[in-house]
């Protein structure tokens, strides 16, 4: 006995420095900062009902630090757009962030957090669209369009066609003609996800004209895109930005959007539109930052001043230094909320409209 | 070799050179715990690192990534917890050897394997970036496919004594492994409601809970982990590094063979160290002289799998830096960094910003090297945990395992996950089922059943499209080989034996 305390006393060290160390890590994840921060809004709350009558006068808002979930893996592309973003936006609002990711189920685990969370202006996040409405529309998440009220857009990627540099097509058109030529789905297409406004684009292209691609799905934009690379695919239908990685070796032959406003990053291509004389519709994705509908009933002066903030934190000239030095400022698009709002819902229409294409 | 210059001379300055030995340490902590890997530790850095120039940020993460890489391997041998997914393999022989008391000195030999994997896969990578990359973009899905499956045809290395059980365990991999979306309509299967599950079942979680939450329950039956036969255990550290030289050097061919696996492996994207580990250890079980010892604690066992993984890190560079293509989770967060330092990932990285690149390679190189005089001051202390009683062990290490599997994505759900998976273990290893097969099939499931519809769909019904390319005849002869050359040399002896 007298021996095995001894042996424990000697380790006694390494013990507590294995312990001192998970909690040092488990702090980074912001784990701590959210228990304290939850003590903390329960306390408020209690706080809230007593001068109930004060609060609509004087609200200190924010007075302590903000959840951020963004809901997918670090190093994706929401978190890389919230930690551009995060210095300003925090600067904007006079409140720390803690940038919490999520991933899984598509969006939808992150979003969820947020739709059954609270509605006290503490958690904000960022998602993007078609992927928020794809979510509810083809899984059953338990959320709706409704449930999440914007604060703004982030960025605005308009869809194009990309096909390598040494392809036989000059523009989408002539890619056309030859795809009507040949038999039905000789022609290869990467896409993302089948649940992404770049399959529905492509479906969108095959009805306008007749032809008919053999479209594969990649389980990720970046897959899709080496796809093309490697010449495994014809084509590929994705963001203008997002395909940017892929500019070498690869060119734009047609932008799907009802005028070209972005001649540098999409090689001057033409519209759809334009080149095919059809009457398709605009395709894009876009970022954006949300918070639970609940903020902006029940504490609308405290939702009045996170748009303001965000808006002020897009505008801050170091940000659109640092956009533009990344070759990225043109990505970024302010979509004001009740605008943005408009947006989303018609999204849904139209993405309800056209279901049966995702289950053909 | 102007840019390997300049980027030796971003990696000698002082400050390069601390974020440098600051990233191992670093490195060596997340990866030495169960569930936290090194792209947690990157994630966890990330926003620490905007404020350092592009090179110190890039050079930081690559040290965390090649020394978490090789403290994967501790905990993988002391108490049969892989910290990183690529540890599993080599606690197939490691942890055999820790049991003997021989932990010291199977640590000693990761270490050495590591240094030299992560030496040998980075100078590979420094001279033949450029093509190397042509080669990773040749690996289409029609070729990922036939790697995923060789990977499934080495389950007959891992199977056990039953071929019975060692099958039902690896059916019931690709089984659980089906419970994603499926990859062409994007609809969940067997989700049970869970939309925790509707992406791809959580694969930290898992073998966390049935390597390390198993071994728990078994552990905590007895009073010590070593035998009690063996207790006398001198922590020599020193001897344990020599020894630990010593024994690696004696397998020269198995450390190169493994660090070239890890290299061209990890070039592929999309493929990791577990896949590449299992592989390495499989083909130098099968290549051994003496086969039946793998599994019981061999140093070619460990040295299999820790060469390689070291060499993955510098494999999924390749990619990475010549196309803007993750090869890993921790070089798409090092791609990110390049995108927050307003570098656009791509290409034209190798040109403009050639200096750095090189710079991260030879970052890599150095954080192998330095993994043998800072992994021995970092885990020596370590190897006392198996000198700890186990009343004491076990919860601290079920803590450390529920903190790491919650880590992986914030997620109490992937928690109760890698206790089921424990229980499942226990049964299981009660019943004599093998561990092994299951989680091959595990990983990848997924990856060749994606592969498989994207290649059938390009081929559009032609069956000929699986054989066009110079790259899957010689993946399928692989398999071929791999399948059928046993039986058929004993065949032949056999008939030979007859004959005469």
């Amino acid at each position: 006995m007298q021996k095995s305390k001894g042996f424990l006393g000697k380790n006694w060290l390494v013990v507590l420095l294995v312990i001192v160390v998970v909690f040092a890590l488990a702090g980074c994840g912001d784990k701590s900062e959210t228990e304290v921060s939850k003590k903390e809004s329960v306390e408020t709350t209690s706080n809230d009902e007593n001068t109930k009558n004060e609060e609509s006068k004087k609200d200190d808002y924010p007075n302590k630090t903000i959840r951020f979930v963004v809901p997918s893996s670090a190093g994706g592309g929401f978190d890389t757009t919230t930690r551009q973003i995060q210095p300003y936006f925090e600067k904007a609002l006079g409140a720390q962030f803690a940038v919490e990711n999520h991933s899984g189920g598509g969006t939808a685990i992150g979003t969820k957090l947020v739709t059954e969370g609270d509605g006290d202006g503490y958690t904000i996040m960022i998602t993007g669209t078609p992927h928020l409405q794809f979510s509810y529309l083809t899984t059953d998440v338990g959320y709706k369009l409704e449930d999440l009220v914007p604060i703004g857009s982030a960025t605005f990627d308009p869809g194009v066609i990309r096909v390598q540099d040494d392809a036989p097509w000059k523009d989408l058109n002539e890619l056309i003609e030859y795809a009507k030529t040949q038999p039905k789905g000789k022609l290869k297409a990467s896409v993302s996800f089948r649940t992404s406004n770049n399959f529905l684009a492509l479906k969108q292209l095959e009805k306008a004209t007749g032809v008919e691609f053999t479209i594969v799905p990649y389980g990720g934009g970046s897959e899709a895109r080496t796809a093309l690379l490697s010449g495994e695919v014809d084509l590929t239908h994705a963001g203008a930005f997002n395909s940017l990685n892929i500019e070498q070796g690869t060119r734009v032959i047609g932008v799907q959007h009802s005028s070209n406003d972005w001649p540098d990053v999409t090689d001057n291509a033409k519209t759809f539109n334009e080149q095919l004389g059809t009457n398709i519709p605009n395709n894009s994705s876009t970022y954006g930052i949300f918070v639970k509908a609940e903020v902006k009933e029940k504490h609308p002066e405290r939702y009045q001043k996170i748009v303001d903030a965000y808006k002020k934190a897009l505008e801050d000239t170091a940000f659109i230094d640092v956009m533009t030095k990344a070759g990225e400022i043109d990505k970024i698009r302010y979509i004001a909320p009740d605008e943005y709002g408009k947006m989303n819902k018609d999204l849904e229409t139209e993405l309800n409209e056209v279901k049966h294409l995702f289950n053909e | 070799m102007d840019n390997i210059v300049s980027g030796f001379l971003l990696l000698f300055t002082f400050k390069s050179l601390l974020f440098l030995v600051l990233g191992v340490v670093v490195g060596f902590v997340v990866g030495a715990l169960p569930g936290f890997s090194s792209s947690n530790g990157v994630a966890v850095m990330l926003p620490l690192t905007l404020g350092m120039e592009l090179h110190t940020a890039l050079i930081f993460m690559a040290a965390i990534y090649a020394a978490a890489q090789f403290a994967g391997a501790i905990p993988a041998i002391l108490i049969n917890a892989p910290g990183t997914m690529g540890a599993a393999a080599t606690a197939l022989d490691g942890y055999p050897m820790g049991q003997r008391g021989e932990g010291g000195l199977a640590i000693g030999i990761a270490r050495m394997a590591s240094a030299c994997g992560g030496v040998i896969g980075a100078i590979i990578v420094l001279l033949v970036i450029t093509p190397m990359s042509a080669l990773a973009l040749k690996f289409g899905s029609v070729e990922m496919f036939l790697v995923a499956i060789f990977g499934l045809t080495l389950i007959t290395t891992v199977i056990g004594d039953s071929v019975r059980k060692g099958l039902i365990s690896a059916g019931m991999g690709l089984l659980i492994a089906a419970m994603s979306a499926d990859p062409f309509y994007g609809q969940g299967r067997f989700t049970m409601g869970f939309i925790n599950l509707y992406d791809k079942v959580p694969f930290v979680p898992i073998l966390i809970g049935i390597f390390a939450i198993t071994e728990m329950y078994f552990l905590s039956k007895k009073t010590n982990l070593i035998d009690k036969v063996m207790i006398k255990l001198d922590n020599n550290t020193l001897r344990d590094l020599i020894e630990g030289i010593k024994e690696t050097l004696k397998y020269p061919k198995v450390i190169f063979r493994s660090a070239i696996i890890g290299t061209v492996i990890g070039a592929i994207p999309g493929t990791g160290t577990a896949i590449s580990n299992f592989i390495s250890y499989g083909i130098a079980k099968r290549s051994s002289n003496r086969k039946e010892m793998f599994g019981t604690g061999i140093p070619e066992g460990v040295i299999a799998s820790e060469a390689c993984d070291s060499s993955v890190a510098s494999g999924t560079m390749i990619p990475a830096l010549t196309l803007g293509i993750p090869g890993s989770a921790t070089t798409a967060i090092m791609l990110a960094a390049l995108y927050l330092h307003g570098v656009r990932p791509g290409p034209q990285v190798m040109v403009n910003q050639a200096a750095e690149a090189y710079a991260v390679l030879l970052a890599i190189l150095f954080a192998s090297i330095l993994v043998l005089p800072l992994g021995t001051l970092l885990a020596s202390p370590l190897i006392a945990l198996t000198r700890i009683s186990t009343s004491i062990l076990v919860p601290i290490v079920l803590l450390l395992c529920a903190v790491g599997a919650f880590a992986v994505a914030n997620s109490m759900f992937d928690v109760m996950l890698m206790f089921i998976f424990g229980i499942i273990g226990i049964i299981m290893r009660i019943n004599g089922y093998p561990v092994v097969p299951f989680v091959l099939a595990l990983i990848l499931g997924p990856i060749a059943e994606a592969n498989f519809i994207r290649a059938y769909m390009l081929s559009q019904g032609e069956w000929t499209y699986f054989f066009t390319t110079q790259i899957s005849w010689i993946l399928w002869a692989i398999i071929f080989f791999g399948l059928f050359s046993n039986p058929i040399k004993i065949a032949f002896r056999k008939m030979r034996q007859q004959g005469n």
